[in-house]
C-alpha cells in the first residue's frame, strides 16, 4: 500500500468539508437557538412540535376567551346584583302596604314606588354591554323585553351562549332574560320551555295593582278587568272578536280550575313557537280535534300552538285557533276566539291580595339569587380553568422547547470541539507539503 | 563475445533506463491528471547468443509500457459512483422540498391553526364585522398558502425537468466519446500497442457516466466497452453511440433513446445515477406529496363548506359554500368501468345541500363502474354528472362533476359517501378527492355577512362557529389524521427522505473517498516511489554509461597492443 499525495489531500480535504458543514450546522443552531430548523433535522419531532404549536395556539385563544367570558359574567353579575335589590326594595314598599294603615293617597305613592322599580327593572332587562343586550339569548342586538300594556312581552330567545373554554368543553355565559325574568326553563331538556319561575314584571303589575286596591281583579294588557267575564262583539252578526266585557252572552274569563285564561305561545329551544303539529307530535300521541270533536286537518296543524298557564290545552277551533267555548243553549257549543285583534294571545292575570304576593316576591328574589349564584359558580369555574391553561401553556412550551430549542451549552461546546478539530486539520494539511523527498535528494 | 556486443548491451542498458526515466517524467508529470494510472516500463532482455557453450546476454529492452490497474476497485468505483450520482441528485430538489414543508414558524399547518382559531374568535364576537372580515381574510390566506405549496411542487418538477435537459447534453457528449475511445483503442491495440491512456480517458468517462445514468457497462474481447442502461437499453456499442433526447409533452419531460430509426421510452427504472434520483423524486416522491396536499385541501374544503352550508349568516343566507366547492370529485383508480366491482345498497348524496338517493339492488347486481354512474346520474339529474373517465395511468375513475352555481361563485357542493355500497373481489369502495384541489383552492364567500357563525341568523348565535372551529381537532384526513397532523406528516416524509439521502450521500462520499484512496493506492502515481524510480533508472544509467566508458578503456587497451 503506498499513499500518494492525492490521497492524502484528498482525505484532508473530505474531513475539512466535513468539519465546516458541521461547523455551519452548529452555528445556524447557536444563532437562531433552534435544532429544529428543517424537517430532516429530526422527522420524528415534527408532529409533536406542530400538534404543539398548536394546542398553544388554541390555548392562547381560549384563555382570551375565558376571559371575554369572565368579563360577561361579571357584568352580568352586576346586573343581577341589582335585580335582587330592586326586589328587595319592592318587597319593602308591599310590607310598608300591608301595616300601615295608609290612606289611599299613601297607598297610591307606594303604587307608583312600585311602578319605577318596574321601569328600572324593566331597563336591567335590557341592559346592554359593548352594544349588545346581555339578556337577549342570541338576539343580541334586539332589546329583548318589550311593554305591551302593563304586559312585558319577550323578544330575545332562549338560547344560551357558550364559548370553548378548553378542547371540547363550553362553558354557559349568558342566562336567557326569559329564564332570569320571566321563570321560564326547559327543565326536562324536551326543547320546551316549561314555567319554573316567577314571571318579574307580571309580579311587579300584579303588585303595582293589588297597592292600588284591584286585588281580585282581573286585568289584560294595562286594562283593568272589573269582573270575571268575557263577551265577543256582535255574536248575533257572527262577529266573535273577543272583548273584555260587553255585549253578546257572558263567557266565564277561567279555565275549568278557575285559574285566569293566560294564554302562552309554546317556545321550542330556538325561541320560535312550535307548531300544533309539533307539539302533538312531542307530547300528546292524541290526534288534536276542534271543540265539536272534528279532526284538524293537516294546513291547520301549522298554526302556533298555545297553552293556559297551568300548562292545560285550550280548545281549539276549526282553524286551529285557541278558543273558549260556552253552551249556546239546548247544548250547542260555540266558541269565542281568545286571540286578540292583532292575532297576540289573550293574556289575563288575576291580582293576587298584597299578602300573598309577600312569599312571590321572596320567591323572585331567590330565584334571582339562584341564578346569580349559579353564574358566580361558573366564573369561579373559569378562573380555574383559565390558571388551569396557563399551566398547560407553560408544560407545552415546555415540550415544544424540548423537542425543538437547542441545549445552547451543548451547542457551544460543541462548536470549540469541532473548531479545535478543524484547527488541528488545517495544521496538517500545512505540514503535509512540508515533508517531501525532494528535500532529502 | 567481443567487446562490439558489450558495447551493444551497454547501450540497451542506456537507451533503456533513458526510456524508464522518460515514463518516470511522465508519471510525475500526471501526478494531479484526474483518472491517470501510473505506467511503468517492462523489461525484458534479449535472447541471449550462445558463444562457444556459454549463452551471453545481449542486453534489455524495454518491450512494453502497461498502466496499474486493478479490476475489482474500478468496478467499485463504477458502482459507488452510480449510488453516490443517485443522492447527489435527490438533495437539491429535497433541500427545496424541505423549504416548501417547513417546520419553522410559519408554514401550513400555521395557517389552518390560524384559520380555525378566526373561527373560535369569531364564536366570542359572532355578529363582529372584524371578526367576521378576519375569517374571510384567514380563508384567503389559507387559500394562498395551499396554493402557494402546489405551485411550489410544480417548480421542483420543472426545476428537475430543466436539470435534466442541461445535463442531457453532457451526457451524449460522453457517449460518443466512449465510442470515439472505443474505436481509437481498438485500432491502436490491434497493432499490438497498448492504448493506457486512452483507456484511462475512457474509464473516467464511464465513471462520469456511471455517476449521472447508473450506465452498466461490459468490456468485449476487441478492447471495446460496450455500454447500456441499467434497463438493458444500449447506449454505446463498440464505436457507435446512441443518443438521449429529451421531448416535452406539455409541462412533462420525457426521455427518448433514438436507435436509427426507432424510438425507445427512457422512464425512470431504466436509469439509475443522478437521472434516477431526479425522476424519482418527479415521479414519485412529488407526486405523492401533491396527492396528499390535494387530499388535505379536498377535506378541508369539503368539511368546512358543509358546516358553513349547514349553518346561517347574519344577513339569513344559508347553504353558502365558504371556499369554492371543488369542481369535480374523482375516486380512486379502477382496472375497468365495466368490470363488476360493487354488490349494490342504497346510497344518499346531497348535491347543493339538495337531499337524492339511489339504490342498486343487490340481487340484481354486482355492478361496474359505468352502471354506478348512470345510477347515480338518473338519480341526482342536471346537478351533477357523473361519469368514468381513463386516467394518465391507465386506470379508471368514478369522476363527479357538480354544476355550476352562479350566485354562490362556486360549483354546487357535493357530500356522498358510498361506503353502503358493498364491494367484491377486494376492491374499494370509491372514496373522493380533487387532483388539482390544492391549486384551485379559492374563497367563494365574500360577503362577510354571509359568514354563517349560527344556525340561526340571530347576532349571539355562535353555534356554527363553534362547530367549524372544532374542525380543528378533527379526524378528516383518513379519519386519522387532523388537517395538522396529516401536514406533520407530509412534513416528517419530506424529513426522513432528506435526512436519509443526507445519510446515504455522506456514506457514499466517503465510500467514494475511500476508494479513490484504495485506487491511488493500487494505481496511483506516488511522487515518492516515482523518486525513488528516478534514482534507480538514474543510477541504472550511470552504471550503463560507466560500462560503456569502460569498454571504451578496454578497446583503447586493446587498441595500445599494437604500436
Amino acid at each position: 500500500m503506498k499513499s500518494t499525495l492525492s490521497t492524502t489531500y484528498r482525505s484532508l480535504n473530505a474531513e475539512l468539508g466535513r468539519l465546516t458543514s458541521s461547523l455551519e450546522d452548529l452555528r445556524n443552531q447557536a444563532a437562531t437557538g433552534k435544532k429544529l430548523l428543517r424537517p430532516s433535522d429530526d422527522p420524528a419531532a415534527i408532529r409533536p412540535v406542530l400538534s404543539a404549536r398548536s394546542q398553544i395556539r388554541a390555548n392562547d385563544r381560549f384563555i382570551s376567551s375565558l376571559s371575554t367570558a369572565v368579563d360577561r359574567l361579571d357584568n352580568q353579575d352586576s346586573y343581577l346584583d341589582q335585580v335582587e335589590n330592586l326586589l328587595v326594595s319592592a318587597k319593602e314598599v308591599a310590607i310598608n302596604g300591608i301595616n300601615g294603615s295608609l290612606s289611599d293617597q299613601d297607598m297610591q305613592t307606594l303604587a307608583d314606588q312600585i311602578g319605577y322599580i318596574k321601569t328600572e327593572m324593566l331597563s336591567v332587562a335590557n341592559a346592554q354591554v359593548g352594544g349588545q343586550y346581555i339578556f337577549a339569548g342570541f338576539e343580541e342586538d334586539t332589546a329583548p323585553f318589550v311593554t305591551n300594556g302593563d304586559l312585558v312581552n319577550y323578544a330575545g330567545d332562549n338560547h344560551i351562549k357558550r364559548l370553548e373554554a378548553s378542547p371540547g368543553e363550553y362553558i354557559q355565559t349568558n342566562l336567557a332574560g326569559s329564564e332570569v325574568f320571566q321563570g321560564l326553563r326547559d327543565t326536562n331538556n324536551d326543547g320546551v320551555m316549561e314555567q319554573t319561575g316567577q314571571d318579574l314584571f307580571a309580579l311587579l303589575t300584579d303588585l303595582e295593582r293589588a297597592l292600588r286596591g284591584e286585588a281580585g281583579q282581573i286585568y289584560s294588557g294595562s286594562t283593568a278587568l272589573p269582573n270575571a267575564t268575557l263577551g265577543y262583539a256582535d255574536a248575533a252578526n257572527g262577529d266573535y272578536t273577543p272583548i273584555a266585557l260587553n255585549g253578546g252572552d257572558p263567557v266565564a274569563l277561567t279555565t275549568s280550575d278557575g285559574q285566569p285564561i293566560n294564554l302562552q305561545p309554546v317556545l321550542g329551544m330556538d325561541g320560535q313557537p312550535l307548531t300544533i303539529a309539533e307539539y302533538y307530535a312531542k307530547f300528546s300521541p292524541d290526534t288534536p280535534t276542534d271543540f265539536n270533536g272534528v279532526l284538524l286537518d293537516t294546513a291547520v296543524l301549522d298554526q302556533p300552538m298555545y297553552l293556559h298557564a297551568d300548562g292545560s290545552i285550550p280548545a281549539f277551533d276549526s282553524d286551529g285557533k285557541p278558543v273558549i267555548t260556552y253552551d249556546s243553549g239546548g247544548g250547542v257549543l260555540q266558541a269565542v276566539s281568545l286571540l286578540n285583534d292583532d292575532g297576540s294571545p289573550l293574556q289575563l292575570r288575576l291580582v293576587p291580595a298584597l299578602a300573598d304576593l309577600l312569599p312571590e316576591l321572596e320567591a323572585a328574589a331567590d330565584q334571582s339569587r339562584s341564578a346569580r349564584g349559579r353564574m358566580g359558580n361558573n366564573a369561579a369555574r373559569l378562573e380555574t380553568a383559565k390558571s388551569h391553561l396557563e399551566g398547560v401553556q407553560i408544560d407545552l412550551e415546555q415540550i415544544l422547547s424540548r423537542y425543538e430549542d437547542v441545549d445552547m451549552i451543548d451547542v457551544l461546546t460543541e462548536i470549540l470541539q469541532t473548531e479545535t478539530a478543524f484547527e488541528g486539520a488545517l495544521k496538517v494539511t500545512g505540514q503535509v507539503s512540508k515533508l517531501s523527498i525532494m528535500d532529502y535528494l | 563475445m567481443g567487446l562490439a556486443a558489450a558495447l551493444n548491451a551497454g547501450k540497451t542498458s542506456l537507451f533503456t533506463n533513458q526510456k524508464s526515466i522518460e515514463i518516470t517524467g511522465n508519471n510525475i508529470s500526471n501526478v494531479n491528471t484526474e483518472g491517470y494510472s501510473r505506467q511503468k516500463p517492462v523489461f525484458s532482455d534479449f535472447p541471449s547468443l550462445n558463444f562457444g557453450d556459454f549463452f551471453v546476454g545481449q542486453g534489455v529492452k524495454v518491450s512494453g509500457v502497461v498502466r496499474d490497474y486493478d479490476v475489482f476497485v474500478s468496478e467499485q468505483l463504477l458502482d459507488k459512483n452510480q449510488q453516490l450520482g443517485n443522492e447527489d441528485a435527490k438533495s437539491t430538489p429535497l433541500a427545496e422540498l424541505e423549504r416548501i414543508f417547513s417546520v419553522g414558524d410559519e408554514n401550513l399547518a400555521t395557517e389552518i391553526d390560524r384559520f380555525f382559531d378566526a373561527w373560535q374568535e369569531l364564536s366570542t364576537n359572532p355578529s363582529g364585522q372584524v371578526e367576521r372580515d378576519i375569517v374571510i381574510q384567514r380563508g384567503e390566506l389559507l387559500a394562498a398558502e395551499f396554493n402557494t405549496i402546489a405551485r411550489d411542487l410544480e417548480n421542483v418538477q420543472n426545476n428537475i425537468n430543466d436539470m435534466v435537459r442541461s445535463e442531457l447534453d453532457a451526457v451524449n457528449l460522453k457517449l460518443t466519446q466512449i465510442a470515439d475511445l472505443n474505436q481509437r483503442i481498438q485500432n491502436l491495440e490491434s497493432t499490438g500497442q497498448t492504448a493506457n491512456s486512452f483507456r484511462d480517458q475512457r474509464d473516467l468517462l464511464l465513471q462520469e457516466l456511471t455517476y449521472s445514468l447508473g450506465v452498466q457497462s461490459f468490456p468485449d474481447a476487441a478492447g471495446a466497452i460496450n455500454v447500456q442502461l441499467p434497463g438493458g437499453l444500449p447506449l454505446v456499442q463498440s464505436g457507435t453511440a446512441h443518443q438521449l433526447e429529451a421531448v416535452v409533452q406539455g409541462d412533462d419531460l420525457k426521455l427518448e433513446l433514438a436507435i436509427g430509426n426507432s424510438r425507445f421510452d427512457v422512464s425512470g427504472r431504466n436509469l439509475g445515477g443522478k437521472f434516477a434520483g431526479l425522476l424519482e423524486i418527479r415521479d414519485q416522491f412529488v407526486p405523492e406529496l401533491q396527492q396528499d396536499l390535494n387530499k388535505t385541501a379536498y377535506q378541508l374544503v369539503q368539511q368546512v363548506n358543509s358546516r358553513h352550508e349547514q349553518g346561517t349568516g347574519l344577513d339569513g343566507s344559508t347553504g353558502v359554500p365558504f371556499f369554492q366547492n371543488p369542481g369535480n370529485h374523482t375516486s380512486q383508480g379502477y382496472a375497468s368501468a365495466t368490470s363488476d366491482y360493487f354488490t349494490g345498497g342504497t346510497i344518499a348524496l346531497q348535491v347543493g345541500g339538495e337531499d337524492h338517493s339511489f339504490t342498486l339492488d343487490p340481487a340484481s347486481g354486482p355492478y361496474s363502474l359505468d352502471e354506478l354512474a348512470s345510477a347515480i346520474n338518473s338519480a341526482t339529474g342536471a346537478d351533477l354528472t357523473a361519469t368514468t373517465s381513463q386516467q394518465g395511468d391507465g386506470r379508471y375513475a368514478l369522476v363527479l362533476t357538480p354544476a355550476y352555481d352562479l350566485a354562490n361563485n362556486s360549483p354546487l357542493s357535493v357530500q356522498v359517501d358510498l361506503s353502503a355500497l358493498g364491494t367484491t373481489g377486494g376492491a374499494a369502495v370509491p372514496e373522493f378527492s380533487m387532483p388539482s384541489m390544492a391549486n384551485l383552492m379559492a374563497m367563494a364567500l365574500q360577503n362577510p355577512s354571509q359568514v354563517a357563525a349560527g344556525s340561526s341568523s340571530a347576532p349571539g348565535d355562535n353555534t356554527n362557529a363553534l362547530a367549524i372551529a372544532a374542525l380543528k381537532d378533527e379526524k378528516a384526513v383518513n379519519g386519522e389524521d387532523t388537517f395538522v397532523s396529516f401536514y406533520g406528516k407530509m412534513a416528517a416524509r419530506v424529513g426522513v427522505e432528506a435526512s436519509q439521502n443526507r445519510l446515504a450521500q455522506t456514506g457514499s462520499q466517503d465510500a467514494l473517498t475511500q476508494l479513490q484512496n484504495l485506487r491511488d493506492a493500487k494505481v496511483g502515481v506516488s511522487l515518492e516511489e516515482e523518486m525513488i524510480a528516478l534514482i534507480k533508472y538514474q543510477r541504472g544509467f550511470e552504471a550503463s554509461a560507466k560500462l560503456l566508458s569502460t569498454v571504451d578503456e578496454m578497446m583503447a587497451t586493446v587498441l595500445t597492443i599494437k604500436q
